[in-house]
């Protein structure tokens, strides 16, 4: 009886997205008791209502008849490719940590009887449901992983050689907005370490060549759907605060996907700081700004070079945007963390400028000393920047404004964690004198 | 003005002392009382339900009240040819459970009811070039894995069958500015991966590798007014995250940093008194997760009425000592 209805449910289900395949949101209403004659889905306007004494007859059934055909022990039962497909959709949609039913769905893919796009859809749904889901995103990995190794494999086939690479660089793969080093860095990325970051390299860079093979559908979906990964985080971090998953999946993108091009991550900066605006407590946001500011530090001189913009003019920046934010919405621990962190980035950078400073002074100190000269005499503007940048003068600014702000600041709290930051700077950053 | 910090408060009337027996009774009847549509909706989860279960009854000192035969043979009967463990029979291998099996079966000193030599190779295969393991044959990379595979080798005495230095170069590589860990590389620090990257580094002997003022400083950082320990900045208190805090702080040697008695009376408010069990936070449900690590926790902060546990392993202390495992470093390491 329960499992006739737990069927017809199902039926029920795979007909609303057969009706609407673009159905891009679901939720389970809370109706405990069935109604009459009424159907417990409700579609409108590409939104689909479970009622919630429906979920659990849908799930049985879905779940008994999936996890019998998948226990080897029992006698088999032959269920169709499309059958299965239907079948861990409904359960995954109710219960997406049952991680055999994505790895289910993991083999359909490697067997050609479920298009990957079609998981890149159905994770995104399940997403706007169930924002925080770990086996959801690590399913994502693995599509992606799997589009970019499609990718290179197809550029191995065709034997690029390491002068195709600039040939080809600029042809077909149209993926606006990503600046993938060509020529050598390439080269040596693709021969580097990472099969991940090389697999990047060649599907991003090297797209002429790599598209001419094979996989073209592989290489096309990888353009259409990376951006539109960064908006499945958005969404997925408004919906749930501190969302732990969607910002290191995104950040995954960036790094594996996107081989943390430059130009993706001056874009995320920007991107992502309107948002950390109107989310001032969440933690996780300000992490992936940090995660991004650590690997442009990484770039410097490609930085200044392409895109006339200067690292510490970065970090200045970012630590003009925390501290608005820290006097602005008092008592926020998620910003105070963020200043730590960006404050411990403009020292770093200025003890290696005084570091090296030191170490040039003794092997050429006439170089330096006219070099200084000419600095101080053509641009004296630009030497004040330098001095006013000494780590001694930085760490003597903040311990200043933050002792400003413990004594100023109104709110408990905001004193509070104002005096921590005073004694985390002691701390950390002792005695600089000698520097 | 100004935000309120995010917290709660203890109510009045909430548990003030230890209701241990009411805790194993919840535990005892957990598996019992479950209707048909919750217990294939936790199948995912069922071998570290039982791990949760089976230890805070080991801790309560009761385990004699499970058949041992039973959770034997269900543990044996989920690991599959390759030599993994499923969470459950029909389901695929994953590190998780692998590690939950190998827990179970050395409470009850067991473990030669599972094929050890196919469960270690499964389990080395998974380690990656750069060191780090995946949590099954599909490929996603997280330190809770690499922790999960280091427990379970050195509760199989196999630590040898892995690359342990390059386990403890990716754990390292995880580290962050604050001292604290995450998922993989760059990763936001969470007390959940903390919890997972120093167990390993103390399990191989590393510990010295971490900023300990650093990473203490952080962790006792979690502390809120209400005594609770959150896992992250403006999270709110919960008796898991107060257990991984707690359990990592012990590991490093500064459990003294944080407020014992006013965690202490959080963790007792998390209480039902009613049912038995504890629940992330005063007046939610209980649930065997929340039971193990209050229990766990209580004992870490010295209640003399539960067993002493491991802060690493997470199991009674008794049953580490028995194996000879050191979660301390050796002067040999060092």
């Amino acid at each position: 009886m329960e499992d006739a209805r737990g069927r017809r449910l199902f039926a029920d289900l795979n007909h609303a997205f057969r009706k609407d395949p673009l159905i891009d949101e679901y939720d389970f209403l809370p109706v405990t008791e069935p109604q009459n004659n009424a159907s417990p889905l409700l579609l409108v306007e590409h939104k689909l209502g479970l009622e919630l004494w429906s979920v659990r007859l849908l799930f049985r059934y879905a779940y008994n008849r999936l996890m019998n055909w998948r226990d080897r022990n029992q006698a088999s039962v032959f269920i169709d490719p499309q059958e299965l497909i239907h079948l861990s959709r409904a359960v995954l949609m109710v219960n997406p940590d049952c991680y055999t039913a994505w790895n289910i769905r993991k083999e359909l893919i490697e067997n050609g009887d479920l298009p990957l796009a079609d998981d890149l859809k159905l994770g995104q749904l399940i997403l706007s449901k169930f924002p925080k889901s770990a086996e959801t995103f690590i399913h994502r990995r693995w599509l992606f992983q799997r589009l970019v190794n499609q990718c290179l494999s197809s550029s191995n086939d065709s034997t690029a050689s390491a002068d195709g690479h600039q040939e080809n660089g600029g042809a077909l793969l149209c993926m606006d907005g990503i600046d993938i080093a060509l020529g050598p860095e390439a080269n040596a990325l693709a021969n580097g370490i990472r099969p991940e970051a090389a697999a990047a390299a060649v599907a991003l860079g090297e797209g002429g060549r790599a598209c001419a093979a094979l996989p073209l559908e592989s290489s096309r979906l990888l353009a259409e759907n990376l951006h539109h990964e960064l908006t499945v985080c958005d969404r997925a971090a408004d919906s749930y605060a501190s969302n732990y998953y969607a910002w290191t999946h995104r950040a995954w993108v960036v790094r594996y996907c996107f081989n943390c091009s430059l130009q993706v991550l001056l874009g995320e900066l920007e991107r992502t700081q309107t948002w950390t605006m109107k989310h001032v407590s969440d933690h996780s946001g300000f992490h992936y700004r940090q995660f991004l500011l650590s690997n442009l530090t990484k770039h410097a001189a490609r930085l200044h070079r392409q895109y006339a913009k200067s690292l510490s003019g970065l970090v200045d920046a970012e630590h003009d945007f925390i501290c608005d934010l820290v006097q602005s919405f008092p008592s926020h621990e998620a910003l105070w963390y963020h200043r730590k962190f960006v404050f411990h980035l403009m020292m770093k950078s200025a003890k290696t400028y005084s570091s090296e400073a030191a170490a040039t002074d003794r092997v050429i100190n006439g170089e330096l000393q006219a070099l200084h000269d000419a600095v101080s005499k053509n641009d004296g503007q630009k030497r004040s920047r330098l001095e006013s940048h000494s780590p001694h003068v930085l760490r003597q600014r903040e311990m200043d404004a933050v002792q400003k702000t413990a004594s100023q600041a109104k709110e408990p709290f905001q004193k509070t964690l104002a005096r921590k930051y005073v004694e985390w700077l002691e701390k950390m950053f002792p005695s600089l004198k000698e520097t | 003005m100004g935000t309120p910090v995010k917290d709660i408060t203890l109510p009045d009337n909430a548990p003030k002392t230890l209701l241990l027996q009411k805790h194993a009774d919840y535990i005892a009847a957990y598996g019992n009382k479950k209707d048909d549509y919750e217990y294939i909706m936790t199948e995912y989860l069922r071998m570290n339900g039982m791990y949760w279960g089976l230890t805070a009854l080991s801790l309560a000192g009761q385990l004699d009240r499970m058949d041992k035969k039973e959770v034997i043979s269900f543990a044996k009967s989920c690991q599959t040819e390759g030599g993994g463990v499923a969470c459950s029979v029909g389901h695929d291998p994953h590190m998780l459970s692998t590690l939950s099996a190998v827990q179970i079966l050395t409470l009850y000193d067991a473990v030669d009811n599972l094929n050890v030599e196919t469960l270690v190779s499964w389990v080395a295969g998974l380690q990656q070039d750069d060191g780090s393991f995946s949590g099954d044959k599909w490929g996603e990379v997280d330190t809770r894995f690499s922790f999960c595979a280091v427990a379970c080798l050195s509760l199989l005495g196999r630590l040898d069958a892995i690359n342990v230095d390059k386990a403890v170069d990716f754990v390292l590589s995880c580290m962050n500015f604050d001292g604290g860990f995450g998922c993989r590389p760059g990763s936001e620090s969470h007390s959940g991966q903390i919890y997972c990257c120093v167990g390993l580094l103390a399990i191989t002997g590393y510990l010295h590798k971490i900023n300990t003022d650093q990473l203490g400083w952080w962790l006792c950082e979690r502390q809120l007014p209400s005594g609770g320990l959150n896992g992250r900045p403006e999270k709110l208190p919960d008796v898991c995250y107060s257990w991984w805090v707690l359990a990592s702080m012990a590991a490093i040697g500064r459990l003294h940093w944080i407020d014992k008695d006013k965690l202490r009376a959080f963790m007792l408010a998390c209480q039902d008194e009613e049912t038995g069990g504890f629940a992330d936070r005063p007046g939610d449900m209980v649930d065997p997760f929340h039971t193990l690590f209050g229990l766990a926790g209580l004992s870490l902060l010295g209640d003399e009425s539960v067993q002493p546990v491991n802060p690493v392993y997470c199991m009674p202390e008794n049953i580490i000592r028995r194996l000879n495992l050191s979660t301390t470093d050796d002067a040999e390491n060092s």
